[in-house]
């Protein structure tokens, strides 16, 4: 379909703008929103998510299409929540406490909303407290631990022994990244999940939610 | 045996020297807990202790006086608003707001009245701060980041995606930031300190731990024409350029060699094809190395005997023929338990 391709394209190109006009012409041409969204946005957000990870494209060409990907998503929203179009899941996104540097984490939620996953993100510095407040409080399927600073990655043991300790480690799928992180890591604190780049993690968390359906 | 200068030099000229020199790169936490062990009362002192052949200098602003705001945050001296953040082991000052954020324009950039400025600087009193380290030492100028600084003043993914759809924008942000580095070089060797200070360290972080943080036609067209009119004039003071930046860049060394640079840092280990031996038989006879021992599992989390065998490592691969000096991969952050820090200074260490 000529729309749904051109929305594409300016998408992965980052035009906001264009974007948000072209949905909704497609809206007034009578498609439904949910097939806008699964038709349009998320697929050439998964297109953007795999040049990432195949180091095709950059953190300047994921920001700009999440952005996009935004204003599209933002003139469907009102009219999503009538239509049978619900959240895949729900994350909890976070950068461990004393740690501040977010753009691993906001990369991993701008990926994961690419996934059409919910992403409640919680910012930078968050304690192992307010990552379960946030996960009962929204119901989520997924905690997401980022940290950059060696100093900072024991904080994911934390989270897992606070979510073990309230009884809520069954509930919950936790996943730890960050440049410090590596597999034996997660091995050693019990986390469920070590990725090394966003798009990983976005297509980790995107193909356990579905197993999880199923 | 060779001086510290003797010994640098000798390195960097790709010759062996008699034993590989090092450098001490920490954060101050750190510094006092060394303080203590050795029982010494400044960061000079640890360096004596540890046998460091070189070390920074900074030039301090003339204004001695800090902006500080109720809430303890204060302006750094880009004009950036920061404030402390602790952690288990460190703190350290992260921003907390991009001062040029809003700008819709290049006029709006214009008419910051904080851009650093190179002429609020001490240079009078510089070479007299300086003297008593360079006979000890090889000292290095710390200045800037260009592209980092940038970054700082427009807040991060804005200033990404300004990269991708309006690069007007960072070129004029990391164009007035060029300028004043240049100067503030230009002041400094227009001064005594001049003869004291071999060499300019310069930075820009253009890689994370597995890629590139932007393209490498980004890149090249605007990060790398800063540096490269930064360098010119830094080669036409005839000074040696230590250039840093983290995670994985193997494949844009070629390029940075080309700034042009004499010595990378800091060869972070466990970033991305960051292999050294391939790296010096590549580029070993154009580009003098920094750095090297990884603070992100060895020195933090290894035994001291995994600390010892890693420095031995990277002297013999990268020291072959001088060209490396051996430190941290960044600065020693404070989860670093001390009996490492002295494993990898032993001195035994840094004989062949």
């Amino acid at each position: 379909m000529q729309l749904f391709e051109t929305i594409q394209a300016q998408l992965t190109a980052g035009q906001a703008d264009a974007v948000a006009q072209l949905v909704q012409q497609a809206l007034d041409e009578g498609n439904s929103p949910k097939d806008i969204l699964e038709g349009a946005l998320l697929p050439a957000m998964d297109v953007v998510g795999e040049k990432f990870k195949n180091n095709q494209v950059f953190l300047p060409e994921v920001l700009i299409a999440a952005r996009a990907m935004n204003a599209g998503t933002n003139v469907l929203r009102p009219l999503l929540v009538g239509e049978n179009a619900e959240s895949k899941g729900v994350a909890v996104a976070g950068t461990v406490k004393g740690d501040m540097h977010d753009i691993g984490k906001n990369l991993v939620r701008m990926l994961m909303e690419g996934k059409g996953i919910t992403v409640v993100d919680l910012g930078a510095n968050v304690a192992p407290e307010k990552y379960l407040a946030a996960v009962k409080e929204h119901n989520a399927d997924i905690v997401v631990c980022s940290a950059l600073l060696s100093t900072t990655m024991g904080e994911m043991k934390n989270v897992v022994d606070l979510f073990e300790r309230e009884g809520m480690r069954d509930k919950v799928k936790i996943m730890v990244g960050g440049a410090p992180v590596t597999q034996e890591f997660c091995d050693e604190i019990g986390a469920d999940a070590y990725t090394p780049d966003a798009a990983s993690a976005a297509n980790w968390a995107a193909e356990y939610l579905e197993s999880k359906k199923a | 045996m060779m001086t510290s200068h003797e010994r640098v030099f000798t390195a960097l000229e790709h010759r062996t020297p008699d034993r590989c020199p090092v450098d001490v790169w920490t954060t101050p936490e750190v510094d006092q807990r060394l303080e203590q062990y050795f029982g010494v009362n400044t960061p000079q002192e640890i360096l004596d202790k540890l046998e460091s052949d070189l070390q920074f200098v900074h030039v301090r602003p003339l204004r001695q006086e800090v902006i500080r705001f109720d809430d303890g945050s204060f302006l750094d001296r880009n004009g950036v608003r920061v404030k402390n953040v602790s952690n288990e082991f460190n703190t350290y000052q992260e921003r907390m707001e991009a001062p040029l954020a809003g700008a819709q324009c290049v006029a709006d950039l214009e008419a910051w009245d904080m851009w650093p400025d190179a002429d609020a600087l001490d240079y009078e009193h510089f070479v007299e701060q300086i003297a008593p380290y360079a006979e000890k030492r090889v000292l290095k100028l710390f200045t800037g980041g260009i592209f980092e600084t940038a970054i700082s003043m427009r807040g991060y993914e804005q200033f990404m995606m300004d990269m991708a759809l309006q690069p007007e924008i960072p070129n004029y942000i990391m164009g007035r930031i060029t300028d004043y580095l240049i100067k503030m070089v230009q002041n400094v060797c227009k001064t005594p300190a001049n003869d004291l200070i071999p060499i300019i360290y310069t930075y820009d972080d253009i890689a994370a731990q597995n890629t590139l943080l932007c393209s490498p036609a980004m890149l090249n067209e605007m990060v790398y024409p800063c540096h490269r009119r930064y360098n010119a004039e830094i080669k036409k003071l005839n000074k040696i350029i230590l250039f840093h930046s983290c995670g994985a860049v193997y494949d844009e060394i070629a390029n940075l060699r080309d700034l042009p640079i004499d010595v990378l840092n800091p060869l972070q280990p466990r970033a991305k094809d960051m292999d050294f031996q391939k790296i010096k038989d590549i580029y070993g006879k154009q580009l003098s190395f920094h750095g090297g021992i990884c603070i992100q599992e060895t020195l933090p989390h290894g035994t001291p005997d995994q600390v010892r065998e890693e420095v031995r490592r990277a002297i013999r691969i990268l020291g072959k023929d001088g060209g490396y000096i051996m430190t941290s991969a960044h600065h020693m952050q404070n989860d670093i338990p001390t009996e490492n820090i002295l494993a990898m200074y032993e001195t035994e260490l840094r004989y062949q």
